[in-house]
């Protein structure tokens, strides 16, 4: 069973003059209490995604084609109030910056009440489920933690508590989009272990954004490589990291500092420029900057796969 | 010698002027730069990479130790001094774009660093020389900076900063938020400019990986003090302060498969204003004694390595299970 299924997504921005396609054919599935993973590199439209998803894109955005089932329901379809209750309790969020869930000037109790609104427990014990969650997230002394506002913690202990209040409801489904970014390295993998287990307790499913590829290697269980608004490869974690098939994400691999052990002078890269999105393409979106580019490429590659994993590239599909 | 430092030391005053208290930021820091060397300060935000860079280059004033440069001591108050100091040792600064004037001219901006120190140069011929440098065509010249991608920023910051064949470049984290796949080519070029220059350099980046490839030595800070230096290979393979072993193994594997051994710390870094007595990282410790917490350790060196740590961990040490 899948909590979302995305089929043939299609988003474009309307600016000066031109029309920027930011999603194409975009189709994704999210199986129940799964973590997928989504890498790309700046652009690729990680966070056009994610809007489209929550129907919070800006206002030149629109969705042009194409469906979003979350639990059976087409969101594409539903209006603001009932969008509003899904994002409420449904799915929930957590972002790079904390700060944009938390509000600076209210209590953290006070925001943690107010998440559980809806909720028909005594005040007395949604106060005590907002401790429970403190202390799930490993918030020294949580009961006075409650009583401190949001200024008071660190950047890291910030992002524990919007994920406290992120998993509070028990969603079906979190959206992180790159929240370990402004963190350092031993906070992000501090976060990294925390939202894995998070996720067992509650058994919800995580759409986990970043380009960060050994944090999606260590906790995810799928992965889609998003490239200039397309999906060019999704499988099982083992596939993408083991046997990429897809170039772009082959060289995108090797790029990764990491994945250097020894030292190296020269590290490699990805020579050109990600593609206009306003311009049109004819063909494989990757097919400038690929080392195996043929004839052939000039066409779109049909969507190829055995054993869930998928891939557009005629190299696979001949 | 191009550059020593010595016992340097940066302090703030914070906090409202009823409560005003010292921060030391950068405590008691010395090393040394030989000509055609690059030497990497590594640490988490807040560790005082900055404000070293800052206090080297005479941007930021110091409260004890000196810099020397060129066999000068860099002096904030002699302005004399500090214009010919940013000829010779230049900065790459951390945010690429908004270090860029936005309403310059890339070619404008190669071009002012000769306007600024009054070097009468055939401009034109200047600007695509060093565009070429670092890898851009001549047409960059005529663009603005947001018309840049983040990677062709960080080349026109490079191209600003040996534009008058600099002594010494300080780059500040100058691959921070760049895609990976970018991220090389930015390391590649400065790999190959210190090759066909001969540049000398301090590189600053809180990621160690990148680290690995460029530098020679380098150094691992922790709440604004040194604490463990030497050659770059060496400390890969065998870190000894437990602070560098931790980051080392706070990088996550690209390899789903592959078992992890991780260091994990006990809590988060503490505040500068109530710095921990003893070994300063005695309360995140997985190796802690009680020694740790009641006395200072010195610097002492173990091999090539210098290291201030009451027990340096030896090749091969495990961290000890919880
Ligand atoms: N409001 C907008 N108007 C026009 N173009 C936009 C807007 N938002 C995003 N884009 C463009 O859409 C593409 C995808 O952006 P985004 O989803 O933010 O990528 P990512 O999150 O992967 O970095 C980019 O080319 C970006 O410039
Ligand atoms: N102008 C300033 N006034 C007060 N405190 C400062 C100032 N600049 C930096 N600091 C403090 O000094 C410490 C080191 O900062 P910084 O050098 O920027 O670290 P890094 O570059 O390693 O992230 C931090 O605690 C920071 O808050
Ligand atoms: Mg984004
Ligand atoms: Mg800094």
């Amino acid at each position: 069973m899948n909590v979302l299924e995305i089929q043939n997504l299609n988003v474009t921005f309307a600016t000066e003059g031109s029309t920027l396609r930011a999603l194409k054919n975009v189709s994704i599935d999210i199986p129940k209490r799964c973590i997928v993973g989504v890498v790309g590199e700046s652009g690729c439209g990680k966070s056009t995604l994610i809007n489209s998803i929550l129907r919070l894109l800006p206002e030149n955005g629109k969705i042009d084609a194409g469906t979003i089932k979350f639990e059976g329901h087409d969101l594409t379809k539903f209006d603001l109030s009932q969008m509003k209750t899904v994002r409420g309790s449904r799915i929930s969020t957590v972002f790079q910056d904390p700060m944009s869930a938390l509000n600076p000037v209210l209590s953290i109790a006070d925001q943690m009440l107010h998440i559980q609104y809806r909720s028909k427990l005594r005040r007395k014990e949604k106060q005590e489920k907002s401790i429970e969650m403190l202390r799930r997230v490993r918030i020294p002394d949580p009961e006075s933690a409650l009583k401190r506002y949001p200024h008071e913690f660190s950047g890291g202990m910030k992002q524990r508590i919007s994920i406290a209040m992120a998993m509070m409801m028990e969603p079906a489904l979190l959206i992180a989009d790159e929240p370990t970014t402004a963190l350092d390295a031993t906070l992000e993998v501090a976060i990294i272990d925390l939202l894995k287990e998070l996720q067992s307790q509650i058994e919800c499913s995580i759409l986990f954004i970043s380009h960060h590829l050994g944090l999606i290697a260590e906790l995810c269980d799928q992965v889609i490589v998003m490239y200039a608004g397309e999906v060019l490869e999704r499988g099982t974690a083992h596939q993408i990291f083991h046997d990429p098939w897809h170039p772009y994400s082959a060289r995108l691999l090797e790029c990764d500092p990491a994945n250097q052990t020894s030292r190296t002078r020269q590290l490699p890269t990805i020579p050109g420029e990600i593609p206009d999105l306003k311009a049109i393409h004819k063909g494989c979106i990757f097919r400038s900057r690929c080392q195996y580019c043929e004839d052939i490429c000039t066409t779109v590659p049909e969507e190829f796969g055995i054993n869930g994993h998928f891939v557009r590239c005629h190299r696979k599909s001949q | 010698m191009i550059l020593t430092v010595r016992d340097l030391e940066v302090t703030f005053r914070v906090g409202p002027w009823f409560y005003r208290r010292p921060i030391v930021a950068v405590s008691r820091v010395s090393f040394s730069l030989r000509a055609g060397e690059i030497y990497a300060i590594v640490g988490e935000s807040g560790s005082g990479k900055t404000t070293l860079a800052h206090a080297i280059n005479g941007l930021q004033k110091t409260s004890g130790g000196e810099v020397r440069f060129l066999n000068k001591k860099v002096d904030l108050v002699r302005t004399h001094t500090i214009k010919s100091l940013r000829r010779h040792m230049s900065m790459i600064f951390q945010d690429p774009v908004g270090s860029l004037s936005p309403r310059m001219r890339v070619g404008d901006l190669i071009a002012e660093p000769f306007i600024i120190h009054k070097i009468k140069r055939d401009l034109k011929e200047e600007v695509h020389r060093l565009l070429s440098l670092v890898g851009l065509s001549g047409d960059f010249a005529d663009r603005y900076p947001h018309q840049l991608s983040g990677g062709q920023a960080r080349r026109v910051g490079v191209a600003r900063a040996i534009a008058l064949d600099p002594q010494l470049v300080i780059a500040d984290e100058p691959t921070a938020g760049l895609d990976v796949s970018v991220q090389g080519e930015v390391l590649n070029l400065l790999n190959d400019l210190r090759e066909r220059l001969g540049l000398t350099m301090i590189f600053i980046s809180h990621n160690l990986h990148v680290v690995h490839h460029i530098a020679d030595r380098m150094a691992v800070m922790y709440l604004g003090r040194i604490v463990e230096t030497g050659r770059t290979e060496e400390i890969f393979r065998a870190p000894a302060h437990p602070y560098t072993a931790t980051l080392l193994s706070a990088t996550p594997n690209p390899d789903p498969d592959k078992v992890r051994k991780r260091i994990s710390l006990n809590s988060e870094v503490p505040s500068l204003l109530n710095r921990p007595k003893g070994c300063e990282f005695h309360p995140r410790c997985p190796w802690v004694q009680k020694r740790c917490s009641r006395e200072t350790p010195y610097h002492s060196n173990q091999g090539q390595i210098s290291v201030a740590c009451h027990t340096p961990l030896q090749p091969g040490t495990q961290p000890p299970s919880a």
